[in-house]
């Protein structure tokens, strides 16, 4: 697939930055060590002391905590490449990984930026420019139309309203174009209620968002949310690595994806994948990216987004394909060619990741803020677990309260369930609450289980679901035990810290007796 | 016996010790099945339904516990009301909770220590904590040296209680 460019030259690189923190930040740190390349972190103040500062070989403060003035500080980034002399950026996911102002800094300060190029962020960036690109490209994208605007008196152009519409197709949502958050949103079901739809639509919109332009989009019922991950270099290769479902989340947010999907088919999987493949050759795309689409029950599929990073539920294609990511990163930015073929790459086995949370169930998960007093990690084959915190951390407002993510392989869907049921359960963290109940009664759902997965499966199947008020009499039990052995019942008193410190807090030392 | 509060309500809880586990009573109603300590610092319990494996972390207002994907939190609403059962002649010993690294051992032994004399300099996670005496004794023996690397149940120190005056 070579097109008549010059040969990129390779540029090993010696010393990277990771501009970011938290699980990715050690995944890429992990990789990095395994490619024999130095590694340079970047921190808030209070994060100093975190896991990925530890791993690192040397590291930069930033700033204070909050991410504006620390992790989003695109000049203190750069500057502590040039200090450190590290060649290359790697941005992780969320932060500035997607902002094509600093991919193109990163590249005028001389650095590489591990990821496409500013250009095809700032492209695959605009909802609509992405469309456009998509329909150029022959992938089907989910049928819109923006609408004329509404006259003096809120009226729309009748005709042309039906006229859009009908191109669009029914059911269809009436949106509001420059707004999210469901405001101005209507279902429309029927041509009688469209107009009627939009002028209401449109008197939202402007009272939430001071512009009253109406769009219309297609409306999949009980869509799935599949998306590819894909894969380019600079000597004009692009593949896919196969599909992701996502279709578990709670409020737009993902929490249990899946390699493969259940529901795929070799040959669904091989439209959905030469439309992923014409989406990345498009815009001639370097690096690891993933192009989302919606899965119709009737098997028919649109282009949602493209997002030009690496993204959290990677680990489940690294675990179902046997391949690293990450480290296909690095060799494409160092200018190598994609380290395989798309004929090479193989599905093995099923995997699932469960993402964990330090948030409150029983609080509407609200996250759930603390210091982790205890925290017991399973292990056994099978099971994989990104995480960036260890007992002791304290999780705080300033960033994502995912505190890590339980992939599981086996060698089925089945497998990879009852492997995720059993490492959930030994996943002990206390000081924070945490989604993992939660987590355990997604698993145990039959439709779960049975693949009758979409993007609706939480809000219809686990709607009122609380954790359990569960008969504490054990728990109570040793907690008592706990206690007792603590303050050492069979002793006298003993030594403690002078000052309490970290230690007090971490719940003092035990003292015992003679055994 | 010690009172627990548990949603709200308080709970009367005695422990004994059995055959290396703890039976335990919660108002006066003893549960059929001992607490036991597993080699990894946590707890079970085996039931007819099978072993329930427990973590807790117990603190000064309380205890939080972990089981089945869930966490549980029980507050000792009156710290101070406990039995102590005495075992003259067992000495204090200083055990490590948490992982970390000597840095400095301050006291030898036969050396008498006042309370709140501090004993031990430790580190964890890049903060230095001095350990001290709660008693005025005699060390007694040293287990610990200076650089080296302590882990979760390790002994450092064990002291001869010393009447006050």
């Amino acid at each position: 697939m070579t097109t008549g460019r010059a040969e990129p030259a390779i540029r090993p690189l010696g010393k990277i930055l990771i501009a970011n923190r938290g699980e990715i930040a050690v995944r890429v740190i992990r990789a990095c060590r395994e490619l024999g390349i130095a590694t340079v972190a970047v921190c808030s103040d209070v994060d100093e002391t975190a896991l990925h500062v530890e791993l690192a070989d040397q590291h930069v403060v930033l700033g204070p905590a909050e991410p504006g003035a620390s992790y989003l500080r695109a000049d203190a980034i750069i500057a502590a490449a040039r200090q450190t002399g590290a060649q290359a950026i790697h941005p992780g996911y969320g932060f500035l990984a997607e902002n094509a102002g600093f991919a193109a800094a990163v590249a005028r300060a001389g650095l590489v930026f591990i990821g496409p190029s500013a250009a095809v962020i700032e492209r695959m960036g605009e909802k609509t420019a992405a469309r456009a690109i998509m329909e150029k490209a022959g992938v089907p994208v989910v049928p819109g139309a923006l609408l004329p605007a509404a006259d003096a008196e809120g009226n729309f152009p009748a005709g042309e309203v039906m006229a859009a519409a009908e191109r669009v197709g029914f059911p269809l949502l009436v949106k509001a174009a420059f707004g999210g958050g469901g405001k101005g949103m209507r279902l429309v079901t029927e041509p009688g209620q469209m107009l009627a739809a939009c002028q209401g639509a449109a008197r939202e919109a402007v009272k939430a968002f001071g512009n009253g332009a109406v769009y219309l989009e297609r409306f999949l019922e009980r869509p799935r949310h599949i998306e590819f991950q894909i894969f380019g270099d600079s000597h004009g290769n692009q593949i896919h690595l196969f599909e992701r479902e996502c279709s578990i989340q709670r409020r737009h947010q993902k929490i249990i994806e899946e390699c493969p999907s259940p529901v795929m088919t070799p040959e669904l999987r091989d439209r959905m994948g030469r439309a992923a493949v014409a989406a990345a050759a498009a815009v001639d795309y370097e690096g690891a990216g993933t192009v989302e689409f919606l899965l119709g029950a009737d098997g028919s599929f649109f282009f949602l987004e493209m997002n030009t990073r690496l993204q959290v539920e990677h680990p489940v294609t690294e675990l179902a394909t046997g391949l690293d990511l990450v480290k296909a990163q690095i060799k494409v930015a160092e200018g190598h060619p994609l380290p395989w073929t798309q004929e090479e790459v193989r599905l093995q086995g099923h995997a699932i990741e469960c993402r964990i949370y330090a948030e409150d169930p029983a609080r509407n998960f609200m996250p759930s803020l603390g210091d982790i007093r205890l925290l017991r990690e399973p292990a056994g084959p099978g099971v994989r677990i990104d995480t960036g915190v260890r007992q002791g951390d304290r999780v705080t407002m300033h960033y994502d309260p995912m505190i890590a993510k339980l992939s599981l392989h086996g060698p089925d869907r089945q497998a990879a369930i009852e492997r995720a049921r059993e490492a959930l359960r030994q996943y002990a963290v206390l000081g924070v609450e945490t989604n993992v109940e939660y987590l355990l009664a997604i698993l145990a759902d039959e439709e779960f289980v049975s693949g009758g997965l979409h993007t609706g499966f939480l809000a219809e199947r686990l709607p009122d679901w609380k954790p359990s008020a569960l008969d504490g009499d054990l728990a109570l039990a040793v907690a008592a035990v706990a206690e007792h052995t603590r303050n050492g019942a069979d002793h006298g008193r003993g030594c403690g810290p002078a000052d309490p410190g970290p230690w007090a807090a971490l719940g003092g030392f035990r003292i015992r007796g003679l055994e | 016996m010690k009172l627990f509060r548990r949603n709200d309500q308080d709970v009367q809880v005695t422990v004994r010790p059995r055959d290396g586990g703890w039976i335990v009573s919660l108002e006066g109603q003893e549960l059929p099945w001992p607490v036991q300590r597993d080699s990894q610092g946590g707890w079970y319990v085996d039931t007819p339904a099978g072993r329930r494996r427990f973590w807790a972390h117990a603190r000064q207002d309380g205890c939080l516990v972990f089981g089945d994907g869930r966490s549980h939190r029980f507050e000792l609403p009156d710290p101070e009301h406990e039995q102590e059962e005495g075992n003259a002649g067992a000495g204090p010993r200083l055990v490590v909770d948490m992982p970390g690294k000597v840095v400095k051992v301050l006291v030898a032994v036969g050396d008498d220590v006042a309370a709140g004399q501090p004993l031990v300099i430790m580190e964890s996670m890049k903060m230095e904590t001095e350990l001290a005496a709660a008693i005025a004794g005699t060390v007694r023996a040293v287990h610990a040296e200076a650089g080296q690397v302590v882990g979760q149940g390790d002994l450092l120190l064990e002291i001869e209680p010393r009447e006050e005056e």
